[in-house]
């Protein structure tokens, strides 16, 4: 276990070095530097010289492998420069914009473990009912619309028909829990929605595989009721090859949850980045892309640990 | 119980009828894949939008008409006007077209590079396969959509650099898939006669390995199709994909269409719908592919 724990982090470590190489590189190299790109846009009548300064100012006269060198010092330093747009440290941006984001990926997440162990679940015991088919029908035909879409028909319909409109204004959760819950619980169900449709269906053919071995078929001879057969014995043995794609799904939701801070107006670190992105500013595009890298990176570490702690085989073959 | 499973395997290849010519297919098609050929239909439907948009339009898709703003749906224009006036239908048919331009492209970018690269380094091994599948971890470990505003910053807004991110983020799926097939292919027995005879290397690879990576090659191609509209959409939606004034279907959603959503409703449905069938078009068409090209993957 401790080689392939070792392992295993050393590979993490150098995903998130390649892709710091990477973000670095695509965001520098292709287009020119930023400032000509950026002075591009504005049109400034700047002279060559006033130019020069610029860059020299941003450390952008350096040889590239420096500049990358001190971009790596500086965001291990926690500072990771000043937003081009807003004129404020990029750190103090991501501080307030990171609690909401955070917010809204833990009630997604619960969201998808509940729904789509109930739906996989409901689906796989009366398989090839109406209720199945609804269920899956609904799911293909789901994943074909666009989740900002979902997001804003349903905001459309609650107020033709119940007149009600979402609280506009973010509250934090330490102000007033009520308002905040309010104004999270909408969004955080549209932005999972893509995610329960995936993972209802592999809740689904696992529970099918549980659902066909003999101690079900024996559960049921001993008399036990359906659902002490399906809740005890079948669930949790279903539930242990899924319960790493919950970890996975964490990284999917964010896309989720990027669409879903437009469209409902919360100031979190999806809206940041569209925002800096849309304005090319690269400090904070480049440090909420390598922030997302890194969790991204350490979830997947932490699936494959618990992978390997639930199943020896895995570490053995690797 | 094998030799029979094997016998049954022949003798429903058998009955699959061989008839050739292009209506007996069609039939063969519509019989046995209803639901996929309805895909088929509408994405033939998309296509023909894409084309023929000049001749279907009724106005200049960019022209505003300031005297009939926020027009709801009438007999001159079908799916009403936006804040501008410009008619919605129009700027729908032109949009479709965007969303298609951008999905087909970036699919084939994806499909050439990731997939050519796939069979290179599954053929070669060694040291370059370990370097190119660690790139391809990391290329994963993105969401999908960080992934590709990356190369939007980069790149500036354009349907070049819209294509090639959406591209980009769907090439390591693809490349994944043909490497697999190209291990497997990589150790039968006419490779082996093949390299004996002394056939060249490009050419092993080109006749050889190639072909016969072709089928799961289409079944991946056509799965993404529906996944890179639907990100050029989410894309344009966030207003880092398609600009002002030109249409496409998420752009016509962004935050301008978003102020008018409770007055003119119209605004935002039209385009939403179209995005669905689109994709859903798409989806079950891919589905219905893999299942005729991919018999193992039925029902998955």
């Amino acid at each position: 276990m401790k080689a392939y724990l070792a392992k295993r982090v050393g590979l993490a470590l150098i995903a998130v070095v390649g892709s710091s190489i990477l973000i670095f590189f695509i965001m520098r190299v292709i287009p020119g530097d930023p400032i000509t790109a950026l002075l591009a846009q504005a049109e400034l009548g700047l002279t060559l010289e006033e130019r020069d300064a610029m860059r020299a100012q941003f450390g952008l006269d350096l040889p590239v492998y420096q500049q990358y060198l001190k971009w790596v010092w500086d965001v291990l330093r926690l500072d990771p420069g000043i937003s081009l747009v807003r004129q404020n440290p990029v750190l103090e941006n991501f501080g307030r914009a990171f609690p909401v984001t955070a917010e809204l990926t833990i009630i997604s997440l619960i969201f998808v473990i509940v729904f789509s162990l109930l739906l996989g679940t409901i689906t796989a015991v009366r398989q090839d009912t109406w209720l199945d088919y609804v269920v899956r029908v609904t799911a293909i035909g789901g994943l074909a619309i666009p989740v900002f879409w979902i997001g804003i028909m349903v905001i459309l319909a609650l107020l033709f028909w119940f007149n009600y409109t979402n609280p506009l204004v973010y509250v934090p959760f330490t102000r007033d829990p009520l308002t905040n819950l309010q104004q999270f619980l909408l969004p955080a169900f549209i932005g999972s929605i893509r995610s329960i449709a995936i993972c209802a269906r592999m809740v689904r053919s696992s529970m099918l595989d549980i659902l066909d071995e003999d101690y079900v078929r024996t559960a049921y001879a001993k008399g036990l009721r359906e659902s002490v057969v399906v809740m005890r014995h079948a669930l949790k043995n279903a539930f242990m090859p899924v319960a790493t794609l919950y970890g996975v799904t964490l990284i999917g939701l964010f896309n989720g949850v990027v669409v879903v801070e437009v469209v409902f107006n919360l100031p979190g670190l999806g809206r940041l980045l569209v925002g800096a992105v849309a304005a090319r500013d690269y400090p904070t595009v480049q440090f909420l892309i390598l922030v997302s890298v890194v969790f991204a990176s350490f979830i997947n570490l932490l699936v494959d640990l618990t992978y390997a702690m639930l199943d020896p085989r895995v570490r053995v073959s690797n | 119980m094998n030799q029979g499973a094997t016998q049954n395997e022949t003798a429903v290849l058998e009955r699959r009828p061989r008839k050739t010519g292009f209506l007996p297919g069609l039939v063969f098609l519509v019989r046995r894949k209803p639901l996929g050929t309805f895909g088929g239909v509408l994405v033939v439907l998309m296509l023909l939008v894409a084309v023929f948009a000049e001749a279907m339009q009724n106005f200049d898709p960019i022209e505003p008409h300031y005297e009939d703003r926020l027009v709801n749906t009438n007999s001159t224009y079908w799916m009403g006007t936006d804040q501008f006036g410009r008619d919605l239908y129009s700027r729908l048919l032109h949009g479709t077209r965007v969303s298609i331009i951008v999905g087909f492209s970036a699919i084939a970018i994806a499909s050439l590079g990731g997939g050519l690269l796939g069979i290179i380094v599954g053929y070669r091994g060694g040291v370059l396969d370990l370097i190119v599948q660690r790139i391809v971890d990391i290329l994963m470990a993105f969401p999908t959509i960080i992934m590709a505003m990356v190369v939007v910053t980069a790149l500036g807004t354009s349907l070049y650099s819209l294509i090639f991110a959406i591209g980009l983020v769907q090439s390591p799926n693809i490349s994944r898939i043909t490497r697999a097939v190209t291990l497997s292919i990589r150790e039968r027995g006419y490779i082996d006669s093949a390299r004996a005879v002394g056939v060249s290397e490009p050419r092993l690879v080109l006749r050889h390995i190639l072909p016969n990576t072709i089928s799961p090659w289409i079944v991946m191609a056509t799965a993404e199709l529906g996944t890179a509209i639907l990100t050029e959409s989410t894309l344009s939606f966030l207003g880092i994909g398609i600009q002002e004034p030109n249409a496409s279907l998420g752009s016509m959603l962004t935050g301008l269409a978003q102020q008018y959503r409770n007055e003119a409703p119209w605004m935002v449905i039209w385009p939403g719908v179209a995005i669905s069938i689109a994709v859903f078009g798409l989806n079950i068409f891919g589905d219905a592919v893999r299942d005729l090209l991919d018999p193992r993957q039925r029902g998955r």
